[in-house]
């Protein structure tokens, strides 16, 4: 073939500008530490590292936000279940205490106010908050378990529903006597001859307050559901099965003189009373609802919210309604990919509003066995006056004795009442143990999970820096060795191109 | 008998031969440089010999120049300028993907898929925390940057793809120049070739302009000689075609110019865009065939490819209806639909406008389609029941075109699940959830509310729907930046703040495998990124294969038509003392006639 100078000039370009490619893509490899610098130089490597960065980052969402947030919420709560148990377990000597032992006066005091110290506490452990947000109210993260000062602005309609277990048998006296019943200008003893005796077969249901809005409860407001023949649930006042439901006045006598086919409300303790007839009715089917709807307007700071226990509507100062349905509300994080993970236990999990309740009643109780021992001092102080005469002499004791046998029955139901507290005690132990345990459970997965992201992280970035980033040494070489070829294609080129014939003529 | 000066008229006969020959050289030798020169070369033949009355017989007559050629080889020429079209073409998509991919270049961690994976991370966060305002301001901005990056993204496509025009504007101009310049040099060549001579320098000339055509499309050249004439040189007929047009005929060249459309052929198009046509019979110019290539193909290609994705189907409708009606749709999905709000409809190669269109699905035996009925401005001048009826071309290219509508894809389908997740529930103050991803109206500049999931499948493109949604025009709610508490979490706040039922469900989104033919949305995006590369990564290596081919045939070439040097240097020196020789047989002959005449007197 002809080679012509233009022919040998034009490939000497061409091989400089390979050999100058060459050591421009070397040299941008060198300096930016990476394979490649745009998709096009390997999409392979390109598409690669992009997923790889994207699950790096998601990963890293998770390690280092979603896993130590979702572990601090898991921690105060699992810290304040076990406060929590630890004060039940105190609150169970005491109240051990109260049931198999004889107290005198300030025993009882004493046992009172603590255990409503423990009872203050224990609401107030599932009152923590995480960074702000309540963590035992469920979804309801801004809104604190207890009023937190009285509240008389807030009108709530609550509902609660009961089963056929949550009436339970109570014991309460009936044909009492009072000191102010001894009168002294007409003493007869004949007055006091009939001992107070028990109510047989008296039940009740306990609401979660006592000082409910007067009326607020009506033959409409108990419902009775009960699921028929074809699964459907039926729900109907409870006055058409046949109940009346009476509201009882303060100062009503004989309160607790209920009758059988009565259905009786005590706004005042916050107890429903039924008589035997409707207690056997509504004992006969297992899965029997009885709902109840009433309304609290005034709070005492410490009582529990009712929006976190029970469904309820809630009527500001503005008139503005809020309704709460109440549901499970579990909180999930995101942990891992698609993996979600609970990190809030419910209140309700935990201790009901009824521990609040068994305390109202033991305060209830033991004002009441006060009050009799005081009634008895006073016939005592009554007896050792120097006027009394023999009618008088014997009226006293009369009532004195009847005073007795209602004290030593008090006494007994004071007893039982502890040993009711003793129960609960132990249910909700055994429900925080659960919780813990759970909780715990939990935690352990988080920590898994935790380890295994540890472990992703370190070989998805181990893999990004495989597949992008140079192999600098490599690299290195490399460009030496295109840095020699291009030094010799420059050398030879130039003595080529210098020399010609004219050269020689 | 010879005269008796004869030897005289030998001597002068190779003196001005060598010096023909010494200038021709020269001619080569300042040439060397000169771009598409071909080396000539003088033909020279013995003279005619002579009887002479004795018996030595014939002699010579001395030399003869008889003509100077160029040594082109026009099968070499040909086949560069076959090989040269496709270079052109392989090294502008290169080029331009080269710009497209800067703006999909994912390998430096500030793009759209690290702008996405940011959206989801704030969405995490929030997720631990609903109440927090930072949390939720977070997701706001995050969601703004994502919706910012496309539209940044959109509008540095759409300057590439007005670069592109403005470079075809630059190209058909150049090629008109040069058709142009080729008629002249046709008529020139013509007027010395029929004297009889070989213009050889015009035809460089003509060769280098055809050449540099030749990387602006497919260049055929062919010349006929009609006359013989003198020196069987003669007068030619010559005939230029461009991409099988012709487009130079003996002195008359034809020329293209651009014509600016009036209407969109895809929807997210620049306004302004030309198409090519011929000047005389306002006619397209040939382009994306089989048989055309070049650059100007090329750079069509990059701006209108629409990897076939335009929208055709079956047309109904009568003489005289102003209404075309479509079905057997190629496109039958709102988040693909990229044909213009108004446009041309053709149909048997007519255009007819429309103002406007209207879409519903049509079930066929189970297999949903979309049904168009587009509203005409002009009544139809034929049935044109079961013709095919399209809207812009089909352009098997991935070019901008395509580009864009894979984005609007992407956003559409995201903005309407994650819309429809957030439309169903309720924000911080329980009011119900409102569009977070809307698109600004081109016309009114005002953002809109989007449209409820059925509407998806009925539609009318003068209602709002996501059919407006682009990356150019997509934002998120006024409300939302503003008051990141409308930012939805649950399905209903009264159950408490810290239900986070709703966010869930949108994180979910992004690992949704269901949501694209690719796989999750990050899918799509990796997709897009992958499309450009191998395309980029493709085109990089067809351009450096094709210019290594035409490179070697361009050697071949040189190789014949080509000066070199010391070949020149070596024809100078042969050609000097051949000169020198003549010049010392004409003072031999002079001595001899001295020698006769002066001393042989009488």
């Amino acid at each position: 073939m002809r080679v012509t100078t233009k022919m040998i000039n034009n490939s000497m370009m061409n091989q400089m500008s390979t050999n100058k490619n060459k050591m421009f893509g070397l040299e941008e490899q060198y300096n930016s530490g990476k394979k490649i610098q745009r998709p096009s130089d390997d999409p392979i490597i390109a598409v690669r590292s992009l997923k790889l960065r994207s699950t790096i980052s998601e990963v890293n969402q998770y390690l280092e936000n979603n896993i130590p947030d979702a572990r601090s919420w898991m921690e105060i709560t699992e810290s304040s279940l076990k406060n929590m148990n630890s004060i039940f377990t105190k609150a169970y000597t005491d109240m051990e205490h109260g049931a198999n032992d004889t107290l005198t006066t300030s025993d009882r005091k004493s046992i009172l106010e603590n255990l409503k110290q423990y009872k203050e506490q224990i609401y107030h452990e599932g009152n923590v908050d995480n960074a702000g947000r309540y963590v035992f109210t469920g979804y309801k993260t801004n809104n604190s378990l207890l009023f937190d000062r009285d509240e008389d602005n807030l009108d709530y309609e609550i509902t609660q529903t009961f089963g056929r277990d949550d009436m339970e048998r109570i014991q309460r006296l009936t044909g009492t006597y009072n000191v102010t019943d001894y009168d002294s200008d007409n003493p007869d003893a004949d007055m006091f001859k009939k001992p107070p005796e028990m109510v047989a077969d008296l039940y009740r249901i306990q609401l979660g307050y006592k000082d409910i809005k007067d009326g607020s409860i009506t033959a409409d407001s108990i419902t009775y559901t009960t699921t028929d023949a074809d699964g459907n649930k039926v729900s109907k006042p409870i006055n058409t099965l046949g109940f009346t439901v009476t509201n009882i006045e303060v100062g009503d006598q004989d309160i607790y003189n209920v009758q059988d086919n009565e259905i009786r409300i005590n706004s005042q303790t916050g107890e429903i009373l039924f008589g035997k007839n409707v207690y056997d009715a509504l004992r006969l089917q297992e899965d029997g609802e009885i709902g109840i709807t009433y309304g609290k307007n005034s709070f005492e700071s410490g009582l529990v919210k009712p929006e976190h226990y029970y469904d309820c509507k809630v009527t500001n100062k503005y008139g503005e309604v809020t309704d709460y349905k109440h549901s499970s509300q579990d909180i999930y994080y995101e942990i891992n990919f698609g993996q979600k993970i609970q990190v809030n236990v419910n209140m309700e999990n935990v201790t009901g509003n009824e521990f609040a309740r068994k305390i109202d009643d033991l305060e209830e109780i033991i004002e009441r066995v006060g009050n009799i021992e005081k009634d008895i001092e006073e016939i005592e102080r009554k007896l050792k006056d120097s006027g009394i005469n023999e009618e008088q002499k014997k009226t006293l004791n009369a009532l004195k004795s009847q005073k007795e046998i209602e004290l030593s029955l008090e006494n007994d139901n004071m007893t039982e009442t502890f040993e009711n507290g003793l129960y609960y005690i132990k249910e909700y132990q055994a429900q925080i143990n659960v919780s813990v345990a759970n909780l715990g459970s939990r935690m352990n997965r988080l920590d898994l999970v935790e380890d295994r992201l540890d472990s992703q992280k370190n070989n998805y970035t181990e893999l990004l820096s495989k597949n992008e980033d140079a192999d600098i040494v490599e690299t290195y070489i490399n460009l030496s060795s295109a840095e020699n070829i291009y030094n010799a294609s420059l050398q030879v080129s130039t003595k080529i191109a210098k020399t010609s014939l004219l050269d020689y003529l | 008998m010879s005269s008796t000066f004869f030897g005289f008229d030998i001597a002068l006969s190779g003196l001005t031969t060598s010096m023909a020959q010494i200038s021709t050289t020269a001619h080569n030798i300042s040439n060397a440089e000169t771009e598409g020169y071909t080396r000539q070369i003088v033909s020279t033949r013995a003279g005619n010999p002579q009887s002479v009355n004795n018996t030595v017989g014939m002699i010579g007559t001395g030399t003869t120049a008889i003509e100077i050629t160029q040594e082109r080889s026009l099968y070499y020429d040909d086949k560069y300028r076959k090989s040269n079209a496709l270079t052109g073409e392989y090294a502008t998509i290169n080029e331009y993907l080269a710009s497209i991919e800067n703006y999909f270049n994912e390998t430096d961690e500030n793009g759209f898929t690290t702008m996405f994976d940011n959206f989801f991370n704030s969405l995490s966060n929030l997720s631990n925390d609903t109440s927090s305002q930072e949390k939720r301001t977070a997701v706001s901005l995050q969601a703004q940057s994502f919706t910012e990056y496309f539209n940044n993204l959109y509008e540095n496509l759409q300057n590439v793809q007005a670069d592109l025009n403005t470079e075809i504007k630059n190209q058909v101009d150049r090629i008109n120049s040069i058709t142009k310049r080729v008629a002249a040099l046709n008529q020139q060549i013509d007027v010395i070739e029929f004297s009889g001579q070989n213009a050889n320098d015009l035809r460089d000339q003509r060769a280098v302009l055809i050449d540099e055509l030749s990387s602006y499309g497919k260049v055929e050249f062919s010349e006929k000689t009609i006359n013989k004439g003198k020196n069987n040189i003669g007068q030619k007929s010559t005939l230029l075609k461009f991409n099988g047009e012709a487009i130079v005929n003996n002195f008359n060249s034809r020329n293209l110019y651009c014509k600016v459309r009036q209407n969109k052929d895809n929807q997210n198009d620049v306004n302004g865009l030309y198409d090519i046509v011929w000047e005389d019979t306002g006619d397209d110019l040939n382009l994306f065939g089989t048989a055309t290539q070049g650059s100007l193909d090329a750079i069509v290609k990059l701006r209108d490819g629409n990897n076939l994705r335009n929208l055709s189907g079956t047309a109904s409708g009568n003489k005289g209806d102003k209404e075309i009606i479509l079905n057997d749709t190629t496109i039958n999905d709102i988040y693909k639909l990229n044909a213009p709000e108004q446009g041309y409809i053709t149909i048997d190669g007519h255009d007819y406008e429309y103002t406007d269109f209207e879409v519903t699905e049509v079930d066929n035996n189970g297999k949903k389609s979309f049904s168009y009925k587009f509203y005409l401005s002009e009544e139809l001048k034929d049935d044109v029941n079961d013709k095919n009826g399209a809207i812009g071309n089909s352009i098997a290219f991935k070019g901008i075109a395509h580009y864009m509508s894979e984005m609007n894809e992407f956003l559409r389908t995201f903005s309407n699940e994650f819309n429809n997740i957030h439309n169903d529930g309720t924000d911080l103050d329980g009011q119900q959830g409102i569009d977070m991803f809307v698109y600004k109206d081109n016309i009114t500049g005002s953002k809109s509310e989007l449209t409820e999931t059925d509407e998806l499948t009925e539609f009318r493109s003068t209602e709002a729907s996501y059919y407006h949604m682009t990356a150019g025009n997509i934002e998120i709610a006024d409300d939302i930046i503003s008051e990141p508490r409308k930012i939805v979490t649950s399905k209903n706040v009264d159950n408490g703040v810290s239900d986070n039922g709703k966010l869930l469900d949108m994180m979910a989104l992004k690992s949704d495998e269901s949501m694209f033919k690719q796989g999750k949305p990050m899918a799509f995006l990796q997709s897009m990124v992958s499309e450009i590369g191998v395309d980029r990564a493709a085109y990089k290596r067809f351009a450096q294969n094709q210019s290594d081919i035409t490179n070697s045939i361009n050697t071949q070439r040189l190789s014949i038509s080509s000066v070199d040097v010391d070949e020149e240097g070596m024809n100078l020196v042969k050609f000097q003392k051949a000169y020198e020789l003549s010049a010392k047989a004409f003072n031999v002959m002079n001595e001899i006639y001295n020698k006769l005449i002066n001393e042989l007197g009488i």
